[in-house]
């Protein structure tokens, strides 16, 4: 009697350090309660020698069951208060087990409980004294349970709010920039499910945000993220490799201290501090300046301005394209387009003089010559007149090939108008040119199917002057001459000829055909100055075309042309 | 001859060209109304009774003006600009007789308000032809402004 009350005093007494334990874990408490579990033990041992009895014995049985489970689990309690490490990651996983482990206590606890006081009525065989007591104990029970279910819910409310402040740290922790964090999941709840979500959610924004710095790793130009208050968030590698910085001196530097503050330059200060603020994006900010490791250089920076993102209020993105390069490239052009320009001015004065001062002495020369065979030829022996009529033809001549030096010599000059042209038109129009030349003789043109094309009209109208004036020169001992004019079309490109049944040439001497001056005929045969072909191929190349002729002598000449990319 | 009764001013440099000239006129009859000189400077003298031109009578000016563009002193096209500034000759018929195809000098002597342009041919059968022409069109054919 005596010793079952006993148990079941240190029962309630262990309880009551047991919720005190979890309401407020010290160390003095720690001891009591496992002193009193101590004392428990010791009186179920000595229970056990005195209740022999059957159901006494299944009873106790009962009750030692119970008390081990309620040790185990709080020693585990223990044990992981003991383990606790201030990390933060640790803290829900340790609440979760905790929570079931004082489940554990609880529901041992009170089978513990349960089976004292069931033996504690069978030892008491005494009906009165027994109800009394029973009655007492009944009163003691309900306020013990409603007592633990208090305490239960407290507790649980501490884990909760423990949860959730874990879960808002962890969102907080990744929200900074660390997508490495997860927040620790374990069980099945609400609670769980939401930090679960929230990892998916930081595992899809870390693949977004390794997909936008592989990017800005890729590009070939230096890129630099800055924070609000311009401080390095994060740069390419082009970035490194570039300004030759290395990367712990970089992130988390304010720009204008970067390498000793050779980023401290006044216009990227007004950019940044001026600019920006106003404008949220600014392309082509030319900024140069003399860096100390890479020597001076002239940079084209394109500016963006982005809210939230990378856990910043504001970063602002700068790409970094480096022209020192291309500027040099573009003064050297500069520089030969004005020397070009001033030779070119050189050689118009040379022309306009040769225009000028070349032509009137051969008119003087000419005139007298005239002069002298129409009005005085009465006085002149004939051998005289021979002569002086060679010295007319000669210095006609002489006027010829500087009116045609000097044609040739304007067409590099001209400026070239294309437009959409119709050769056949040009054909024609030119042999209308040429009327001259045809009087008197029998000859057969034939114009084939010739395709538009873009150039310039004058120009190319000067093209089928020149050939079809060459023709009809050869030609002269061919009756009838025949001229062909047609199209070709190879590998995609268009080409023209002229062909005629002519004198021809040898194609030993193709090479010298488009010369200037270059004649393949003696001018007692066939007269001229030599420029006229040259003339055909310096339009054909203007147009980005080629020429070249075929011939044999006495068998006749085709002369092909292409106008390169340009022919439609 | 009478400098008061000049018809044609030939403004030329070149003796050969200026006798080539005036070997076609005199066959034409018309040599005897022509006035010759030899640079740009003496043409303004000449236009605006200057320095050796000083007793010429400004109200009686040459029907036409036969001048060549490249000229010592003063060139043909800034004579020609200062014949067209000033309000006693700026109506006055003005062909240009030059060597110079040059677009630039056609278009810039046209801009002027030059009443012709002829390139003087090489060809002397081509230069007395135009000689010809000229002098028979202005002064026979073309009826000049009344200054």
């Amino acid at each position: 009697m005596l010793l079952t009350d006993e148990m079941r005093k240190a029962t309630f007494e262990r309880i009551f350090l047991r919720d005190d334990y979890l309401l407020n874990p010290s160390e003095q408490t720690k001891i009591r309660w496992n002193a009193k579990s101590e004392a428990l033990r010791i009186l179920l041992e000595s229970a056990s020698e005195r209740f022999t009895g059957t159901k006494d014995s299944a009873l106790l049985q009962e009750a030692r069951k119970s008390f081990d489970a309620t040790l185990s689990s709080f020693s585990a309690i223990l044990e992981k208060h003991k383990q606790k490490e201030p990390a933060d990651r640790k803290i829900l996983a340790i609440d979760e087990v905790e929570s079931t482990l004082v489940r554990q206590v609880f529901q041992s606890a009170y089978d513990l409980n349960n089976n004292i006081v069931k033996l504690y009525e069978l030892s008491s065989r005494a009906a009165i004294a027994a109800r009394n007591r029973g009655i007492i104990f009944i009163i003691l029970f309900v306020v013990g349970g409603t007592f633990a279910i208090v305490i239960n819910s407290i507790f649980i409310n501490r884990i909760v709010a423990k949860r959730v402040s874990a879960l808002i740290k962890g969102v907080e922790i990744i929200g900074a920039g660390n997508m490495d964090y997860r927040i620790n999941v374990a069980g099945d709840d609400e609670l769980s499910n939401l930090a679960r979500a929230s990892n998916e959610m930081v595992e899809k924004q870390k693949a977004v945000q390794e997909f936008s710095e592989s990017i800005i790793n890729a590009v070939r130009e230096p890129l630099i993220a800055l924070d609000q208050d311009l401080r390095v968030v994060k740069v390419s590698r082009s970035f490194y490799e570039f300004f030759k910085v290395k990367p712990e001196e970089t992130v988390g530097q304010l720009i204008y201290d970067l390498g000793n503050k050779q980023w401290d330059i006044p216009k990227l200060r007004e950019l940044l501090e001026t600019i920006l603020p106003q404008k949220t994006t600014f392309d082509d900010y030319e900024v140069e300046h003399d860096f100390a490791t890479i020597g001076k250089r002239i940079m084209l920076l394109n500016a963006r301005q982005i809210k939230q993102v990378m856990g910043r209020e504001r970063i602002i993105l700068l790409a970094i394209e480096d022209i020192t390069e291309r500027k040099a490239i573009e003064a050297g052009l500069e520089k030969t387009r004005k020397e070009l320009e001033a030779a070119n001015k050189e050689l118009e004065a040379f022309t306009y003089s040769v225009s000028h001062d070349l032509r009137a002495p051969l008119r003087g020369v000419v005139g007298f010559s005239r002069i002298l065979l129409d009005e005085h030829a009465p006085h002149l022996p004939p051998e005289v007149q021979r002569y002086l009529s060679l010295v007319l033809s000669n210095t006609l001549q002489m006027g010829r090939l500087v009116d045609d030096l000097l044609a040739f010599s304007h067409l590099g000059r001209q400026a070239m108008i294309k437009d959409q042209v119709k050769p056949a038109a040009l054909v024609r129009e030119a042999w209308d040119l040429l009327r001259s030349e045809q009087d008197g003789r029998h000859v057969k043109l034939t114009i084939g199917n010739l395709p538009s094309c873009q150039g310039d009209r004058a120009l190319l109208k000067q093209v089928f002057v020149n050939l079809l004036s060459n023709a009809l020169k050869f030609t002269r001992k061919r009756d009838p001459a025949v001229i062909e004019v047609g199209c070709n079309r190879t590998d995609g490109e268009n080409v023209f000829f002229v062909r005629d049944n002519g004198a021809g040439f040898d194609m030993r001497y193709v090479g010298k055909l488009f010369g200037v001056f270059q004649r393949l005929h003696r001018s007692e045969d066939y007269d001229g100055t030599g420029v006229g072909l040259a003339i055909v191929q310096r339009i054909v190349h203007r147009h980005g075309g080629r020429v070249w002729a075929e011939g044999e002598p006495d068998k006749g000449a085709t002369f092909y042309f292409s106008l390169g990319g340009i022919h439609s | 001859m009478n400098i008061n009764t000049v018809e044609i001013l030939l403004v030329e440099d070149n003796p050969s060209d200026v006798e080539l000239t005036l070997h076609e006129l005199k066959k034409h009859n018309l040599a005897n109304r022509i006035h010759v000189v030899r640079d740009g400077e003496e043409a303004l003298d000449f236009l605006f009774c200057r320095g050796a031109y000083q007793g010429r009578d400004a109200n009686i000016p040459p029907k036409v003006i036969l001048l060549d563009l490249k000229l010592p002193k003063v060139d043909g096209l800034e004579v020609l600009r200062q014949i067209r500034r000033d309000e006693r000759t700026r109506l006055l018929p003005v062909v240009i007789m030059t060597s110079s195809r040059e677009e630039r000098d056609v278009v810039e002597s046209y801009k002027l308000g030059i009443n012709s342009y002829i390139v003087k041919p090489v060809d002397f059968d081509q230069f007395s032809e135009a000689v010809r022409q000229i002098g028979c069109y202005w002064l026979l054919l073309n009826q000049p402004p009344t200054l």
